[in-house]
């Protein structure tokens, strides 16, 4: 799981701040040595720190690129074989179109009243996907689901009191094509 | 004659901090506690409270606490660089009085009549709220009302500071400091020529040019959705309110860590015996913050796939260019300004750095929820509050509390207590990073935001939450009572010191 990676990579990075912090509250008691001393190495070591920062971003931004959520990036290889209309609404969903796991599938999500966020979570309840359901748009979001079996679709954006609520199970076939489900 | 006009001044200036701090001390603690209730009722399964009750306070606790972490922090910003422009104590006042009474609009709103729709008010949720609750209109009306005093007080602020400003340096460019990239103008101390600026000061005014912008689409949208509910015919665009709500709510919200850093420019000095001086590098970071923060917001709208693809791309990369200021010029310059100094720390210091610590680490957060391939996992899940939560309560709330220890001696002549504060920041350390820790575990387990009830696998770290809360919060707790008893312990004002050396003229640092 990604998200898994993401936080493994954010908690060793927290871990080093926080090493930098303390390291630097006890140094800080010694002394004091001469402010010109300590500024002028440190501010010598800044370059390097903002090209290697820099450089860091920008690896990672490169990195994550190919795999943006955006229609034309996901049907960049071929197209949806499945279609989905989505229509959100305080405090549930509304489906049209059968769901499979035998090409892409392309929701076409929208609102009837406020904004809804489509959340669709597999059956062991991770996120895959989601997109803004929004009162005059239609947004698409295109997902190729690897493993059948029951999935939830729940609301993400914070839609009235009964946002909790909000939520309906949708099952997704084994199949290769889109219409033998 | 004219050092009684300025004696009277400064105590007038001190007499509306107090008023500041005291009111923000108190407002904060209760919207902490506020979110600490709402803790345990999500891990309880939401059978603490209603849903409508649950969502009312939610509302209250945000936007509670984004008028108000905002305004203290202007507060304290106000008094600290006081004595080097010469801000309006009158106009002081009336940021305060309008700061409050929007603020007890917004109470008014959700616990009277009902209001659920978050500090986001996202277009058109405060029309249909779906609670059922037939004040609901009336409750959208005066929330948006209370809304839009709270922003024109912050605006008020904000062209008081640039104001002032432009009275001590006579223009823009060289109240944000430009002079330091001249031949002559680098590493300019400014001891001898009262029109030069520092660090304080370029900050505030950054955040008041922001500031300006913010209140004036904010006011706008406002007035919009205040038309739109008593004219059910007249519709706004959906996408565009968002981009108008988001880009008032997002400034606003980040301004107040910038706020901060210009109270950490005044303080940090005094406690290193160091002076935090102007270089090229500040003074790029800050003109270079004053593009990035307005164009950030775009991050929230990345699950908007109606918005222009390129501006997407622009969200990502500014918000990754977001963590270069801080991480290279603040930051870094705090730690290179506190290393090998002898300081001893004292709460105010102590504080301080922490706060350093949670700017840092919650940076850290919000970039990898910053990038458009991740965001499409973590958006509106648990790692939002997270990582906002890392630089805004252990970042934020720490920087005004440091700042409450260094300012509070000198507002009453009498000291917070030192063994108080350093036992709240470790609480409030301990209690704080084990909160977030449990909300970035629980949004990469892909357990959403804003719900009633914990997501099943979830319900451990939902508990173990509410137990770090209540560690934190006791923290807060002690540091509001030594503040509370200090202020009733102590005379109505404080005759200001004699002006200050200067090794630690406030123009150094």
């Amino acid at each position: 799981m990604i998200t898994y990676l993401a936080f493994g990579i954010f908690l060793a990075g927290a871990l080093v701040l926080g090493c930098v912090f303390v390291v630097a509250s006890q140094v800080a008691r010694r002394g004091p040595t001469p402010y010109p001393e300590v500024a002028g190495r440190a501010y010598r070591l800044r370059l390097f720190w903002f090209f290697a920062l820099g450089g860091i971003l920008a690896a990672v931004f490169l990195t994550a690129l190919p795999y943006v959520p955006y229609a034309n990036y996901r049907l960049a290889s071929g197209p949806a074989a499945m279609h989905v209309n989505v229509a959100g609404s305080q405090y549930s969903w509304r489906l049209d179109g059968t769901v499979g796991t035998g090409g892409k599938v392309d929701f076409a999500v929208t609102s009837v009243d406020v904004n809804h966020d489509f959340g669709l979570y597999d059956p062991s309840g991770h996120l895959v996907g989601q997109v803004q359901a929004m009162p005059g748009y239609t947004n698409h979001l295109v997902l190729q689901l690897s493993e059948p079996g029951d999935y939830t679709v729940r609301c993400l954006e914070y839609c009235g009191p009964g946002h909790s609520s909000m939520f309906m199970a949708l099952h997704v076939s084994t199949c290769t094509t889109g219409c033998c489900c | 004659m004219h050092d009684r006009l300025l004696l009277l001044r400064q105590l007038r200036a001190q007499r509306i901090t107090r008023i500041w701090l005291v009111t923000s001390g108190l407002v904060l603690l209760g919207l902490a506690l506020a979110g600490g209730s709402m803790r345990l009722a999500q891990a309880g399964g939401g059978n603490l409270f209603s849903a409508d009750v649950f969502y009312e306070v939610m509302s209250v606790h945000g936007s509670g606490m984004v008028v108000v972490g905002l305004m203290a922090g202007a507060g304290v910003l106000w008094y600290l660089v006081s004595n080097e422009v010469e801000l309006s104590v009158p106009v002081n006042r009336i940021v305060f009085l309008l700061t409050l009474s929007g603020l007890v609009m917004i109470v008014l709103a959700v616990m009277v009549f009902g209001y659920s729709s978050a500090w986001t008010f996202l277009y058109p949720l405060p029309e249909h709220p779906g609670s059922g609750i037939v004040t609901a209109a009336i409750g959208a009306a005066a929330y948006l009302i209370g809304l839009a005093l709270a922003v024109v007080g912050f605006l008020l602020w904000c062209l008081d500071f640039l104001r002032a400003g432009l009275k001590r340096c006579g223009s823009l460019q060289r109240l944000l400091g430009f002079y330091v990239f001249g031949s002559a103008g680098h590493g300019h101390s400014g001891e001898n020529d009262p029109t030069t600026t520092n660090p304080s000061l370029i900050a505030g005014t950054v955040c008041a040019i922001l500031g300006l912008s913010a209140c004036v689409i904010g006011t706008l949208i406002v007035v919009l959705m205040l038309t739109s509910l008593v004219f059910p015919s007249l519709t706004l665009n959906a996408l565009v309110a968002k981009n108008m709500i988001y880009f008032t709510g997002h400034t606003l919200a980040n301004l107040q860590i910038y706020v901060a850093a210009g109270i950490a420019y005044s303080v940090l000095p005094l406690y290193t015996k160091r002076p935090w001086r102007l270089s090229r590098a500040l003074v790029a970071g800050w003109l270079a913050t004053l593009a990035i923060v307005m164009l950030a917001f775009f991050h929230h709208l990345y699950q908007d796939f109606a918005q222009p693809e390129a501006v997407q791309w622009v969200g990502n990369v500014v918000s990754y260019a977001a963590a270069i200021p801080p991480m290279t010029v603040t930051i870094y310059g705090g730690l290179v300004l506190v290393w090998r100094s002898g300081i001893r720390w004292s709460a105010a210091p102590l504080f301080t750095l922490m706060a350093m610590a949670g700017w840092a680490i919650g940076g850290f957060g919000a970039v990898i929820d910053s990038t458009i391939s991740l965001n499409q996992l973590f958006h509106n899940t648990l790692w939002v509050p997270a990582h906002f939560h890392t630089y805004m309560a252990l970042g934020v709330m720490f920087f005004l509390i440091g700042a409450t220890y260094h300012v509070v001696p000198k507002l009453t002549g009498r000291q917070m207590k030192e063994n108080v504060g350093r036992r709240a920041a470790a609480l409030m350390g301990f209690g704080g990073y084990g909160l977030v820790l449990c909300w970035y575990i629980s949004g990469s387990m892909s357990a959403p935001r804003r719900y009633l009830y914990p997501l099943s696998g979830t319900e451990v770290l939902a508990w173990i939450a509410v137990a770090c809360a209540a560690v934190a919060l006791t923290g807060a707790v002690m540091v509001c009572k030594d503040l509370i008893d200090v202020f009733l312990d102590s005379p109505r004002y404080n005759l200001p010191e004699p002006a200050p050396g200067p090794e630690l003229a406030p123009s150094e640092v």
